[in-house]
């Protein structure tokens, strides 16, 4: 075994121990997670008419077949030139958040400390709240949780489709914390309509 | 230019089916040029006499491992963006053991049996033969196998997440005892090289 790749291999491995213990992220924290907004509590901020700038990073097309309420459209390649300039949060959200995550990676730490992302952007909008699937007999646990989105789904013009199934809200107990970014559902080609 | 270029629609599905042709195409050919289109090579790694396939393997593992972490450090790539196969433990243990035992048995695995009948050697068309042969039986088997199939799923987990580790911890460990194996491996094969 040649001694000069054994030292190049070991070093290699070395550095990326050192890495992983002084720069976890990455460099520049590029792979840290954004700070997610799950739907659910997005829908309520909307209802309570909470102070937010919601930004629709999809195509004017897309946007005008269908966009989450109060959402403003500017595509991400737009993004930069008619960024909003208050002080407002702000939520990021697109299809399956594949614009999002480019726009996350280019945004200013100023920017980031008040910015969140929607998890699973408008398609989770779509299918977790507007029209969801939820357990037809929640657990104790659960029901509370359950009736709410039922709520926000009424409140927002949907309707829920109830199964025997109560593993169903799981999704809504997920802890964004320690979630990475959604992995999109191919259905067709890439990505599911807009990404 | 961020990776994977698929997800991030740089290439689209023809362009991805054509690095798919272009890599294939390398990876028989230097399968071939290291020696591993020879059954009696494959086959001697069992018996501990020639371990090359188990260095040059590992071997491309630690390279491509290193990579892919330096280049996901630094940003280039997003690795949680990888297609990873999903873990089933049963099937894929039970599949571990007939695949070796095929290999063993017939002397190539599913790769150089296919390097081996592109230099016009009969037994490895015999093995490509039998190969779609048994792959014709899994389908039309698999109804009454899909309960086994899909059993002890983990899902699309790494090895660093299976343990709770830094990835960075997980790489300098997989390199040192990738490095420990072929010293291991010399030893073992001066020591069997005549048995």
């Amino acid at each position: 075994m040649k001694l000069r790749l054994v030292i190049i291999a070991l070093s290699l491995a070395g550095i990326a121990l050192l890495l992983a213990l002084l720069a976890p992220n990455g460099w520049n924290n590029v792979n840290q997670s954004p700070r997610f907004i799950d739907v659910v509590s997005l829908a309520g901020k909307i209802k309570n008419r909470e102070k937010l700038q919601i930004i629709d990073l999809r195509t004017e097309e897309e946007y005008s077949e269908f966009h989450i309420p109060s959402a403003i459209n500017i595509p991400l390649e737009e993004w930069g030139q008619s960024s909003p300039q208050n002080n407002q949060t702000l939520i990021f959200y697109s299809g399956d958040d594949w614009l999002a995550r480019q726009l996350w990676n280019s945004l200013t730490d100023s920017l980031k400390e008040k910015s969140f992302i929607l998890y699973g952007g408008v398609h989770d909008w779509y299918d977790k709240l507007l029209y969801p699937t939820l357990p037809l007999n929640a657990k104790e646990e659960d029901l509370e949780l359950s009736e709410k989105v039922h709520e926000l789904c009424k409140f927002y013009g949907g309707f829920a489709e109830f199964v025997d199934d109560s593993l169903l809200m799981n999704y809504y107990q997920m802890n964004l914390k320690e979630a990475g970014w959604p992995e999109p559902d191919r259905v067709v080609g890439l990505v599911r309509k807009g990404c | 230019m961020n990776g994977p270029f698929y997800n991030y629609g740089w290439i689209g599905e023809e362009a991805s089916l054509i690095f798919a042709v272009v890599t294939g195409i390398a990876f028989g050919f230097f399968l071939e040029r290291a020696g591993l289109g020879s059954a009696k090579k494959l086959s001697a790694q069992f018996y501990l006499r020639d371990l090359a396939v188990f260095k040059m393997m590992f071997t491309a593992i630690i390279t491509a491992m290193l990579g892919v972490y330096f280049l996901n450090w630094f940003g280039f790539l997003q690795a949680d963006m990888i297609y990873l196969t999903p873990t089933y433990i049963w099937p894929q243990l039970i599949g571990g053991l007939v695949f070796g035992v095929g290999f063993i048995i017939g002397g190539y695995c599913p790769g150089t049996s296919c390097v081996a009948s592109s230099t016009g050697s009969l037994d490895g068309v015999m093995n490509v033969i039998g190969l779609l042969a048994g792959i014709l039986l899994f389908g039309e088997v698999y109804p009454w196998i899909e309960p086994f199939y899909t059993a002890g799923p983990l899902g699309q987990i790494t090895i660093a997440q299976y343990l709770g580790l830094p990835v960075g911890w997980v790489v300098f460990g997989i390199v040192f005892i990738a490095l420990a194996g072929f010293k291991v491996s010399e030893h073992l094969e001066k020591k069997y090289a005549n048995a």
